[in-house]
């Protein structure tokens, strides 16, 4: 490519750039100077290389807005809690009738009645969250945007609100006759226990299968009634706990509960069959 | 369609776009860094490089006009990168060259290689030998046709800069060039 | 884009179900995946969905890895798998509302998508019937409207016709050829019919193996001369069996008539044939064709 100036057309211009003449010595042998251009498969080498860097698309292409990944995992909570067995519900039910029933024998101490079935719902809801899939069904989920993990984290949110609620529902229903459960002192020691029992069962789920989990802790979890309700002694500590040592305790069951979901979430990356195994059909 | 007009294409996720936009300018590119490094496996490359720095940074281009020249100047730092790499001077050991007239007898040892009956590979050694500034400013004015405003946007310098090295260049290369064709014995001249 | 399968093996137990596949799909189109059952073409596809890993190789789309793209790619993925689970108490449109929660969608947009696939794959005025009602070739469109609801760049559909009767075949191939003009479709299938219209490449794939990619019409002019037609004795059926490969018979009123793959003229009767897909498939899978 030479340089191209008409000297005539404009004086000024022409005495900005360099002259032709000047080159014109050396000219013919800088010609000479061919480049070996790569070839078109070369070149389309290039462009699949930088295909990698093409940019997101932003606004009128983009066909889905960009929500937050809160925002995504609530949607997801919401569907997950459509998908729950029904008779996960009717067991939450039932054990708050149940609460209730007891309640009104003035037979037992009601608080203790209460702390017996606090933690269940919770165990038993981990039976949904790691209850295998059917295959063609699982398939499906994970080969849409969300992931293994969130999938399961949206179960364990799920589980553990509505056992928040259940703990809040028994607590009115068991005190309607009496009224005395209805005080930060046993809302704090219910709400206490259901970390502490949530964190231990989560911890046992993840090392033991899911339905052995849930058998067990049920199983430890009434003798452990069954031991407290014998001795008075125990009864008289538990009623006279000092908050503060309830905090402590609450604070240790919430950090138990926390870590064992950020591990259950990480056990679930996309290195492993995310988690799940595939049985194929080949001869 | 413009270059504009392509990039706003891209920016929406076009690859077709991509794909029109970088072979219309690949081959000025790669033009302008094989003559400045002389190798052809090293302007590849270097090209490539240049092409990623321009997917990354079209989120900045105003659009100015020339969208050529804006790459050509991606191309012009990259290659000053390259040249001060570790890598390169480790390879090469070359020593940087200021900006000042040479007196020719820092050319002394090109005049063997003059020896050569091949004339292309006489005009690659002679604007290889330039100076790096100058080589840039003689490249792209001669080559790849820039004017001087180009030339001197490009190489991040004022126009009276760009053309005093441009007309070093063509000086030096004169010396060279037509120096060894008479297959003289060098006479040191004396820029003035 | 370019979807690239890259010398992707992949190991189960010490079987290797997937060879050295190598492949490239770009922009729109169907691909046929055409092979015997046990060829490893599920194995394939869960590679391609991300849901399993290849022992060796990878997946690239536009140059990146798939594993290193996580959820952006997944959501340009519609996926059909062979079997298919449903939520038998679910209502249609119920199931697709929460297979939309999955894929990210936002309440108002999951409804769009939702009656617009379901009317897509003609399941409208079921939305509201349970699952649980639905014959096969209902519940294999439904598995068809779960793909589509985040209108995904690259459709991937593992033998979708299984179970479905002649007619809704054809609505079916129908659907895709549509889906295929704007989209990557990658359609595997052992049933020749679902092939038979106008798709952008065949891919025959065989124990493991990659056999032979290319476009049908190249295909079958490669067996332009080995295809014939002959009208057969049914004594003389077996004895044709061990000395030919036979891709077809036809029984009519007034005999069998036999396609007959061979170099040269098999027996004195035979005429050549333009060749059909059932040719190929005997050809490079030496048995017959399902249709």
């Amino acid at each position: 490519m030479k340089n191209q100036h008409t000297n005539g057309t404009n004086k000024a211009h022409s005495e900005t750039e360099i002259d032709i003449d000047e080159y014109s010595e050396i000219a013919s042998h800088l010609n000479q100077y061919p480049v070996e251009f790569p070839s078109e498969a070369e070149i389309n080498r290039t462009i699949l290389e930088l295909s990698a860097y093409m940019p997101e698309p932003e606004g009128a292409k983009q066909k889905w807005a960009s929500r937050s990944l809160t925002q995504e995992l609530f949607q997801v909570v919401r569907g997950e809690m459509v998908i729950f067995h029904k008779s996960y519900w009717l067991a939450c039910a039932v054990l708050l009738l149940l609460g209730f029933w007891l309640g009104r024998q003035h037979s037992m101490d009601s608080t203790l009645i209460v702390l017996f079935l606090v933690p269940i719902p919770f165990v038993l809801g981990l039976l949904e969250v790691f209850k295998g899939r059917d295959s063609g069904l699982m398939e499906m989920e994970l080969t849409c945007k969300i992931t293994a993990q969130q999938l399961m984290l949206a179960r364990l949110i799920v589980v553990l609100s509505g056992n928040i609620v259940f703990v809040f529902l028994l607590m009115l229903l068991v005190s309607n006759e009496t009224g005395d459960l209805l005080t930060w002192k046993s809302a704090g020691l219910l709400y206490t226990q259901l970390l502490i029992s949530a964190g231990t069962s989560l911890w046992l789920a993840m090392r033991v299968r899911g339905g052995t989990a849930v058998s067990l802790f049920l199983i430890f979890w009434f003798a452990l009634v069954q031991f407290v309700l014998t001795l008075k002694e125990v009864k008289a500590f538990i009623e006279t706990i000092q908050p503060s040592w309830l905090a402590v305790i609450a604070f240790v069951g919430a950090g138990l509960l926390i870590r064992q979901t950020y591990q259950m979430v990480r056990k679930y990356t996309s290195q492993t069959e995310r988690g799940y195994s595939f049985d194929t059909d080949h001869r | 369609m413009t270059d504009e007009e392509l990039i706003r294409e891209i920016q929406e996720g076009s690859r077709a776009a991509m794909e029109v936009l970088v072979k219309r300018h690949y081959k000025s590119v790669f033009a302008y860094i094989y003559r400045k490094t002389g190798e052809y496996h090293t302007a590849y490359d270097l090209t490539q490089e240049v092409f990623i720095k321009m997917m990354k940074s079209l989120k900045s281009y105003q659009n100015t006009g020339k969208f050529e020249h804006w790459l050509l100047k991606i191309a012009v730092n990259h290659c000053l990168d390259y040249f001060r790499g570790r890598e390169y001077k480790q390879q090469h050991r070359e020593t940087e060259l200021t900006e000042e007239a040479f007196p020719s007898s820092e050319h002394h040892n090109v005049w063997d290689i003059f020896q050569k009956r091949n004339q292309n590979e006489q005009v690659r050694q002679a604007v290889l030998s330039l100076p790096e500034h100058q080589r840039d400013a003689v490249i792209l004015n001669y080559y790849n046709g820039l004017k001087i405003r180009e030339v001197a946007e490009a190489t991040g310098t004022s126009e009276s800069t760009a053309k005093s090295r441009i007309r070093l260049g063509i000086s030096k290369l004169k010396e060279m060039i037509t120096g060894g064709d008479r297959h003289e014995k060098p006479t040191y001249k004396r820029n003035k | 884009m370019i979807l690239t399968i890259d010398n992707v093996s992949k190991k189960y137990k010490d079987k290797w179900v997937v060879e050295s596949f190598s492949l490239e799909l770009s922009n729109q189109g169907v691909y046929g995946l055409l092979g015997p059952n046990g060829a490893g073409k599920t194995t394939l596809l869960r590679m391609l969905v991300d849901i399993s890993e290849p022992t060796s190789g990878q997946i690239k789309l536009d140059g990146k890895p798939i594993q290193h793209m996580g959820e952006q790619y997944r959501s340009i993925l519609g996926y059909m798998p062979q079997r298919l689970g449903f939520y038998n108490r679910f209502s249609a449109s119920k199931f697709l509302m929460y297979m939309c929660s999955l894929k990210g969608l936002s309440g108002s947009q999951a409804k769009v998508r939702v009656q617009e696939t379901l009317a897509l794959v003609g399941l409208e005025n079921k939305a509201r019937d349970k699952i649980g009602t639905f014959s096969g070739g209902m519940k294999q469109r439904l598995g068809i409207a779960q793909a589509l609801l985040n209108d995904p760049q690259i459709l991937i559909l593992d033998e979708p016709t299984v179970g479905l009767d002649p007619k809704e075949r054809i609505r079916f191939r129908n659907m895709i050829g549509e889906l295929g003009r704007e989209r990557l479709v990658l359609l595997s299938t052992h049933i020749i019919s679902d092939l038979e219209f106008s798709c952008k490449r065949l891919i025959l794939m065989n124990e493991g193996k990659l056999i032979l990619h290319d476009t049908p019409k190249a295909i079958m002019t490669s067996m332009q001369d080995r295809v014939w037609k002959a009208p057969i004795l049914e004594s003389e059926l077996t004895e044709l069996n061990a000395r030919f490969k036979v891709s077809s018979l036809s029984y009519s009123p007034e005999g069998i008539t036999a396609r007959i793959l061979s170099k040269e003229k098999p027996i004195p009767e035979a005429v050549p044939e333009s060749p059909r897909l059932e040719d190929v498939y005997m050809h490079f899978f030496g048995e017959e064709a399902e249709s």
